[in-house]
């Protein structure tokens, strides 16, 4: 009896004690991971070819899922809004309302979970199959680096193209709100504008941009690294997959908090 | 040219190489027998870079490559051309981008030079004019190939090939070890062949070295080889399942 | 490979492209920092009591339209002066008004504008403001409310220790004697009495049978908005009930305990705002004076309408047995002769008044139409409302000084009380005319019933 519970703790802190060591380990990857990809950046030659394929693979072919979950963001939003509003008497606050909560919130992260699920994913599932199928081994054995020709143009093309992204969305989830209030809702279309206008400042926007570049960055990251490091065969591909949406989804709600105190506190607010 | 020394190498508790010590003379053909799985692969992988040994070294030309950094092994890489076991093509490539991939990053040659080289290469591997196809739509024979094209394109010194053969026919195995031969002498190059045909071992080897339970139980010349006493080699060499190997 | 229409390069280039432009756009259509596409404007100054709750950028409406905004504020002689950006193509006349309001109930201020007269002069670019208009704002509304509280209670206690203790039962029974005594001596003229009130109700019913229409309007109207503010209230309390029940996400979001008594708070900080808007109190007074030299019986009849603690209209009828005395005074040209002829008509007829007040604290002022002439009168109350001293002086019209009249009422019971006073007590001329009597005052809810018969009356009347 006693044993047995002696048996369950040991198991239990053996279990407790792996899983904080691949915590670290993981962590510490993804930290030098984003290290090495940072100080490669910015070191020739910059394959520019391989850049604009993942531009367009992570913007250009993300468009349409943005500007349709951008739009329909807003109407709904605007919706909602409408009826909390309308009960203090207070329509001319649905316009500011959903404006701010798009610039500064919803529009990054919600085009950041689109383009995880995207485009985390996919990456993950690319380096995976590049890794297990030697692939990545052939491009270090001929002598290139295959972080700087793997894992730049995408880090790169998601801190571009994220922020690109969350603009679009931005504007669209605007013009649903606009549709939904002017249209539908019968308030006043220059009012609507100049409601918005006013309370939405620059700052707003830059913030919520700023966040986007963050996310596109972890979204990026994450899914490189999960595809760079995986092992196992094609299950260990699907896993990173898998894994790849799931922690940069998580990082992308949780590092906004910090990220919006961060930025409140320099004085984008 | 290549010397590996005392290299030891284990994955977690998984022991794989233990007190590897071998040379390879330049302007010669080492081919490395041994078991499936025994670690021949990781041998190579060593010898490339690709993988750090927990213990020992392994000396190119006096220097320590273990110890290298970024720039020294790109330097170094760039003498090699690599054949990997599965062949490692880009799927996101043709076959011609393929072939043609390690010139355009190593060289200054113009797009037209490349297509001129990488069309003789798949001609020498006998796959002329599939340059726009994708290596997901040849065979497991073809992708080798167009694998070996791609390792021979930049004219290295030293070539390492995983198993060039296995997976041909016998026709075109004996063709791509009659290739092997003629760019070894034409070119004086280096090569390090991971092999399990026996026959073609002893036809393009200057020096043979079998890997047995983590080892190098043999290293010597074919005809060494053949009088070997040891009855691993020996029951290897017969191609039989009965004997001291451990199955 | 397939053939493509757009390289790689030329699609992520449109998409860069474009979004650029998006961005362009809206940077300076929030910022408006560019200069570029700014609606250009002119500066016009307006001093403000406070800017709490403005910023630069916030807008100014004239008629729920953007004209301008706020461009610069700074502190001047401790007060708020803020800088309005006009946009060019509008122009402000100098008499407009400006006030700052809220957007809904809670949302953040802008500036409005009313409009002044059209064809007035118009403010140049570097002028101001001057007419300011401060609706007091919900903060404000919940202090005073707080005050005015705390005052009622104080003093009822000072009144509990006048009344309550045993001094002030015997002054009270005193007073009650005094009624007796009066009333005794005054049961001989009681049928003139009765005369005069039926004369002065049956006055009371013509004007109100002229005034029909428009009564009932106001009561309509009066009656909308309290139905409106009413709808109001429902919808809150639906909300709060649905919040409280944890219906819908925001319920589940704020039924932690600390949220919903700060929503409760902001909810009963609602309702009492809205309670005093509602409240537009109405009294309606009759009070008879008892005039010893004229032996006769002057008779007051007001309504009096409060919009806020602070402030009410009051219109009345009097029954003077004085009268109104209409001077004539003619000049006629006969055979080069002047004659003068000077005629005094007194005549038994009602007059009426028209007034306007103003509460500081305890001190009342009034003006307006008093006993149909021009007059001013100033309450000052005690033991609130209890006691009251009142000054009024009025026709001053005539030859000799205007009259000024000196009064003081106590109400020991609601809706009763008790006048003494003096007519032209300092007019050397004439020896003061003291009076006394006493009153019925209705209040609120009582007069609620009152307006449901008179709505009543004027629907059948209508038919
Ligand atoms: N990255 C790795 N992680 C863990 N174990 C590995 C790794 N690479 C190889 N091994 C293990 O090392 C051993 C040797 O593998 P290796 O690929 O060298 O075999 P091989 O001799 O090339 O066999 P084959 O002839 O079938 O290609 C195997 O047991 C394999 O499980
Ligand atoms: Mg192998």
């Amino acid at each position: 009896m006693a044993l047995e519970f002696k048996n369950i703790a040991i198991g239990f802190l053996d279990g407790l004690g792996r899983f904080l060591i691949r915590f670290f380990e993981e962590t510490g990857r993804l930290i030098n991971l984003f290290i090495t990809t940072m100080r490669l950046m910015v070191k020739p030659p910059f394959r520019l070819n391989l850049l604009s394929k993942q531009m367009e693979f992570v913007g250009v072919q993300s468009t349409f899922i943005v500007a349709l979950t951008g739009t329909f963001t807003g109407m709904v939003f605007a919706l909602q809004s409408s009826y909390a509003f309308k009960l203090l008497n207070a329509e001319g606050m649905i316009a500011p309302a959903v404006g701010l909560s798009l610039t500064r919130e919803l529009a990054p992260v919600l085009t950041g979970l689109m383009v995880t699920g995207r485009v985390g994913s996919a990456m993950a599932a690319e380096l995976g199959t590049m890794r297990v199928t030697e692939q990545i081994d052939a491009l270090f054995a001929m002598a290139i680096d295959p972080i700087k020709y793997l894992v730049v143009p995408r880090v790169i093309a998601g801190i571009i193209m994220v922020p690109l992204l969350t603009i679009l969305f931005n504007f669209v989830g605007n013009v649903g709100s606009y549709i939904v209030g002017v249209g539908i809702l019968g308030l006043n279309s220059e009012r609507y504008i100049n409601d918005i206008v006013y309370m939405v400042d620059l700052p707003d926007l830059y913030h919520g941009v700023i966040k986007a570049g963050f996310f596109g960055l972890l979204i990026t990251l994450i899914g490189c690294s999960r595809g760079f490091y995986s092992a196992g065969g094609a299950e260990g591909v699907g896993r990173a997959a898998t894994q790849a949406v799931v922690i940069a989804s998580v990082l992308i709600l949780v590092s906004d908090y910090f990220l919006t105190s961060v930025l409140v506190r320099i004085g984008f607010d | 040219m290549i010397s590996i020394r005392n290299l030891y190498k284990s994955f977690g508790n998984h022991r794989v190489l233990e007190d590897i010590s071998l040379d390879i003379e330049k302007g010669e053909t080492t081919v490395v027998i041994g078991q499936s799985g025994v670690g021949k692969s990781v041998l190579i992988k060593h010898i490339m870079g690709l993988l750090k040994p927990d213990r020992g070294a392994i000396f190119v030309d006096g220097d320590d490559i273990t110890k290298y950094d970024n720039k020294q092994m790109k330097e170094y890489l760039q003498r090699f051309g690599i054949l990997f076991q599965n062949a490692a093509l880009f799927d996101s490539m043709s076959v011609g981008e393929n072939v043609g991939f390690p010139l355009r990053e190593h060289t200054n040659l113009s797009d037209k030079e490349i297509r001129a080289r990488v069309a003789e290469k798949l001609q020498v591997v006998g796959l002329a004019g599939i340059e726009d196809m994708l290596p997901s739509e040849l065979s497991g024979g073809m992708r080798k190939r167009v694998g070996l094209a791609r390792a021979i394109a930049l004219d290295p010194e030293i070539m390492i090939f995983d198993e060039p053969t296995t997976g041909l026919d016998p026709v075109m195995s004996d063709a791509i070890d009659n290739l092997v031969i003629e760019t070894q002498e034409r070119l004086n190059l280096t090569n390090v062949v991971i092999s399990h045909d026996i026959a073609g071992t002893f036809k393009i080897a200057h020096k043979v070295a079998m890997l047995y339970d983590c080892r190098l139980i043999e290293v010597g010349t074919p005809e060494e080889f053949r009088n070997s006493p040891n009855p691993v080699v020996q029951q290897f060499l017969a191609r039989k399942a009965e004997g001291p190997i451990k199955i | 490979m397939e053939e493509k229409i757009l390289s790689t390069e030329a699609k992520v280039g449109l998409f860069v492209v474009v979004i650029s432009g998006i961005l362009f756009w809206m940077t300076f259509k929030l910022g408006g920092c560019l200069g570029v596409g700014a609606p250009r404007g002119y500066p016009v100054k307006v001093a403000l009591e406070t800017a709490q709750g403005l910023n630069l950028e916030t807008p100014v409406y004239i008629a729920g339209i953007q004209i301008g905004k706020v461009n610069d504020i700074a502190l001047e002689e401790g007060k708020a002066r803020v800088i309005l950006k006009i946009f060019t193509e509008y122009q402000l006349e100098e008499d407009v008004e400006a006030s700052i309001r809220t957007m809904g109930f809670l949302g953040a201020k802008y500036i409005n504008i009313k409009p002044g007269t059209p064809g007035a002069p118009v403010i140049e670019p570097g002028g101001e403001i001057v007419r300011v208009k401060i609706p007091p704002d919900v903060e404000e509304l919940i202090d005073e409310l707080g005050e005015v509280v705390q005052d009622i209670r104080e003093v009822s206690r000072s009144l509990r220790a006048v009344i309550g203790g045993e001094e002030g039962e015997a002054s009270l029974r005193e007073i009650i004697d005094n009624i007796r005594e009066a009333s005794v001596s005054l049961k001989y003229d009681f049928p003139v009495i009765a005369g005069n009130i039926r004369r002065v109700s049956e006055d009371l019913e013509d004007l109100i049978s002229e005034n029909r229409e428009g009564l009932r309007e106001s009561l309509e109207q009066f009656q909308m908005a309290a139905a409106d503010l009413q709808e109001s209230l429902d919808n809150i309390a639906s909300i709060t009930r649905k919040i409280n029940e944890g219906e819908g996400s925001l319920g589940k979001l704020v039924n932690e305990d600390e949220t919903v008594e700060k929503l409760n708070e902001t909810i009963e900080g609602v309702n009492e705002i809205l309670a005093v808007s509602r409240r537009l109190r109405a009294f309606i007074d009759y009070r008879g004076e008892y005039l010893i030299e004229d032996n006769d019986l002057k008779s007051h009849f007001s309504l009096r309408l409060q919009p806020g603690a602070d402030k009410y209209y009051q219109i009345g009828i009097v029954d003077d047995p004085q009268g109104v005395t209409e001077v004539t005074d003619v000049y006629t040209r006969d055979d080069g002769e002047t004659q003068y002829t000077h005629t005094e008509v007194t005549e038994r007829k009602l007059k009426f008044s028209l007034e306007m007040a103003k509460r500081f604290y305890d001190l009342t002022l009034r003006g307006g139409i008093i006993e149909s002439t021009g007059g001013v009168g100033m309450d000052y109350s005690l033991l609130g409302d209890r006691i009251i001293v009142s000054f009024e002086a009025f026709d001053f019209g005539k030859e000799t000084n205007p009259n000024l009249q000196a009064r003081l009422s106590l109400e020991p019971f609601r809706h009763l009380y008790l006048v003494g006073g003096a007519n032209d007590f300092i007019d050397s001329e004439i020896e003061p005319r003291y009076f006394f009597g006493g009153g019925i005052k209705f209040e609120d809810r009582d007069l609620k019933a009152l307006f449901g018969t008179a709505g009543t009356a004027a629907s059948v009347g209508g038919q």
